[in-house]
């Protein structure tokens, strides 16, 4: 094993041991865990001890960790209410104070504060304490959080040179790709965590559909226990591969996750030209797509009501769409900052704006709002449950319906959610404490009416019968396909704020359940692996990865040749194209040049 | 070898109320008797955090970041007893109280160079039945179980 280990660049020769079987990778790769894992005084301080004070006109929220945004150093951070906003302040001793939004809307905070349910914790960690939090995940025996789900990121290889992302293979000058037995013992290494094994998993990148074996690895994490398979992809591949996406369903892929940050070539140059065909196809493959817009304030933060109606419009193959607040990754000063951050409460208010009122604040709950049903199941069948118990403030949901008149009814308008939920804890109570669960189970059906007002709901749904049958499905026979069915019938809506070195929180990341899995074997949180790159992602991919000039050797390849070049004269000429926005833009309104300025500006070149 | 040992009450107030308070005595394992150990007692510091952490991460999920966001601006009421220990195994009882909650929670330490090892603890998540526990702790380290129920 050729190896070449230095505190600062510890290295790898991946190419002796890509052929390696997942047995053995097993007891390779662990090796250089120690070595791998953040250093204390080499990648970081320690600061934690006094708190910013607070200023006249600032009430305290609560204090927290959080890593320095220059140093990474880890200082005592405030969080403050100030004109019905919070915001994090933080002073590093070395580079002085740093102060961020942090939630756009107090009320709101309150609001969805109450609904926080922590999970069981983390019975099986892959690594011990021995560092402070975020500088220890492997997971550790801090977390709270099972894996809800599972990153693997098989490629840093992308056929796109989008202008702010600085980890494809080109820029960071290596190439990352692990093997399939790699994979697969990747797969492996996070379903041995307890006492909830992560069963949804998302392929990603780069771009793993540049991967000739993609189909390969969706078959591998079926056969190691993921029941949910989903790719994060541009999906340019798929806009001129029918046949791929029939492939990749039929290996056993759930769903196809899309980036898609507005309805026209300004907001959206990734891919606005490509999203029609790529719909198509999947519609074809009868595959599912979400959609995944980045919202970032004075860029796209005006298009959220119009990607919502374009779900909607495509709703036969669109189950949802999850918008994602924009992380600031990198040192942007803070004016910089100010241009574009946006929270969850700030995107909530937003669609209340743009939906005229259809989809209102209220509307939304914070994804840990939904742990009553998983501790009733729990309670019900004496085994731990999957659970969604990730920190309030980082994301939040809702589900929309829309009757003929396109009208978008959102799922609290005729489902009393609180009451439902509240009756579950209650029932979950019951039974924990000896009540009878047959008996329970009766209650909670013949109670469960009392919680539906079907004369609010759309046309379809107004069989109560059918409605309840739903909930019955998913709520006693645990049925996955009945939570799959009331999908196809509704649009789920989906907020999710990463976080980034401005507004990190320690006890946000202590609850994660967005993980990656390492090529070590290590899990961690979505926001220390790309928050912190250079102690986790950067570092480990790197360690286990080929030299360009090797991998080109290797795969008779070069990386040059992959670059995507966009005909937008063809994009735009097809009906698909014109059919696929119609009713949400005037696609005829935008001139040739436009379209061929917003493409080359992004990255993107053309053929002219 | 140094061992740490923690008393605390807490008020969490953040992201919602909890009432925790923990009271941890250890014992020394010697020819199949208990002896309770002889320690120092100090304020707790931030450099315990670790250590903290490490003790009630996995057994009462909570953790000291949980503390700095819970506890606003009251000051954590922490004693850190620090124990020399000579022996091989440890069993450290915790009695905890957490809301409703009361119990006693046990865990076994190996002291072995360079560091101690955690080779049994409880989680009050996933809590058998103290007589069980007992059972468990008892055939680890040797000790009769009434002398570990006593304990």
């Amino acid at each position: 094993m050729e190896s070449s280990l230095t505190e600062e660049h510890p290295l790898l020769k991946y190419s002796t041991i890509k052929d390696l079987s997942s047995d053995e990778l097993e007891a390779v790769v662990k090796k250089y865990i120690q070595v791998l894992m953040p250093k204390p005084n080499v990648d970081y301080k320690v600061y934690i001890g006094k708190a910013p004070e607070l200023r006249e006109g600032e009430g305290l929220v609560a204090y927290t960790l959080s890593p320095c945004p220059n140093c990474y150093s880890l200082v005592t951070a405030v969080l403050l209410r100030r004109e019905n906003k919070v915001y994090e302040r933080k002073v590093c001793p070395e580079h002085g104070e740093f102060e961020e939004l942090y939630y756009g809307d107090y009320d709101t905070y309150e609001r969805f504060k109450r609904w926080q349910e922590d999970g069981k914790g983390v019975w099986t960690p892959h690594v011990p304490i021995t560092q402070f939090c975020p500088y220890n995940c492997g997971l550790c025996s801090r977390h709270k959080s099972h894996t809800a789900l599972l990153n693997i990121a098989v490629t840093n290889r992308c056929s796109l040179r989008c202008w702010y992302c600085f980890f494809y293979a080109v820029k960071a000058g290596y190439v990352y790709e692990p093997s399939l037995n790699h994979i697969r013992f990747m797969l492996r290494e996070a379903r041995k965590v307890l006492p909830y094994p992560a069963v949804a998993v998302q392929i990603t990148g780069g771009e793993p559909l540049l991967r000739d074996d993609i189909v390969d690895i969706v078959r591998i994490a079926k056969e190691e226990g993921y029941h949910h398979v989903q790719l994060n992809t541009e999906g340019i591949r798929l806009a001129f591969d029918h046949e791929l996406a029939v492939k990749l369903r039929e290996a056993g892929a759930n769903v196809v996750y899309t980036s898609f940050d507005g309805v026209t070539p300004y907001t959206n140059p990734k891919n606005h030209w490509e999203i029609p065909y790529i719909l198509e196809n999947l519609r074809r493959a009868r595959l599912g797509a979400v959609l995944v817009p980045t919202i970032i304030k004075g860029y796209n933060l005006h298009d959220v009501g119009a990607i919502i109606r374009f779900g909607i419009k495509h709703a036969d193959i669109v189950r949802g769409v999850n918008m994602q607040p924009v992380s600031i990754v990198g040192r942007v000063p803070k004016k910089e900052r100010d241009k574009l951050r946006i929270t969850i409460p700030d995107v909530i208010f937003e669609i209340e704006k743009q939906t005229d009122g259809q989809i209102r604040r209220e509307d939304w709950y914070p994804v840990p709002t939904v742990a009553p049903i998983s501790r009733f199941v729990e309670a019900l069948t004496g085994r731990p449950q999957f659970e969604l118990t990730c920190h309030f403030a980082c994301g939040a949901a809702t589900y929309v319906f829309w009757d003929d008149t396109q009208e978008m009814i959102p799922i609290t308008r005729f489902v009393d959610v609180e009451g439902v939920m509240e009756m579950l804890n209650k029932a979950a109570e019951d039974i924990r404490s000896g009540k009878n669960k047959y008996l329970s189970t009766l209650n909670i059906l013949s109670r469960l009416g009392k919680y539906v007002d079907v004369s609010k709901a759309p046309k379809r749904f107004r069989s109560k019968r059918k409605f309840l049958r739903y909930i019955y499905n998913i709520l006693v026979k645990h049925d996955y396909s009945a939570l799959g069915e009331f999908h196809y019938q509704s649009l789920f809506l989906g907020l999710m704020h990463f976080m980034d070195l401005y507004n990190y929180d320690v006890s946000r990341v202590q609850r994660c359940e967005v993980h990656y899995v390492m090529p070590d074997g290590r899990v961690i949180p979505f926001c220390t692996f790309n928050v912190l790159p250079e102690l986790y992602r950067d570092r480990a991919q790197k360690f286990f990865s080929y030299e360009i000039d090797e991998w080109e050797k290797l795969t008779g390849r070069r990386l040059s040749d992959e670059v995507y070049v966009r005909n937008v004269k063809k994009l735009i000429e097809s009906d698909i194209y014109r059919k696929a926005y119609e009713g949400i833009i005037d696609v005829s309104s935008i001139p040739y040049e436009d379209h061929v300025l917003a493409s080359k500006k992004f990255g993107i070149p053309v053929i002219e | 070898m140094l061992l740490k040992l923690f008393d605390f009450r807490v008020y969490l107030y953040e992201p919602y109320t909890r009432k925790i308070s923990v009271t941890t005595r250890a014992y020394e394992v010697e020819g199949g008797c208990l002896h309770k150990l002889e320690c120092k007692s100090r304020q707790f510091d931030v450099t315990d955090a670790i250590d903290f952490d490490l003790e009630f991460g996995s057994m009462i999920q909570l953790t000291y970041a949980d503390v700095v966001f819970g506890t606003r601006d009251e000051p954590f009421d922490c004693t850190v007893s620090e124990c020399a220990i000579k022996g091989v195994t440890v069993l450290k009882v915790y009695e905890v109280l957490i809301d409703d909650f009361r119990g006693k929670l046990f865990s076994v330490m190996q002291m072995a160079q360079p560091y101690p090892s955690r080779i049994y603890a409880d989680s009050a998540e996933n809590l058998a039945p103290q007589k069980e526990r007992v059972r468990k702790v008892s055939r680890l380290i040797g000790v009769p179980e009434k002398l570990v129920e006593l304990a």
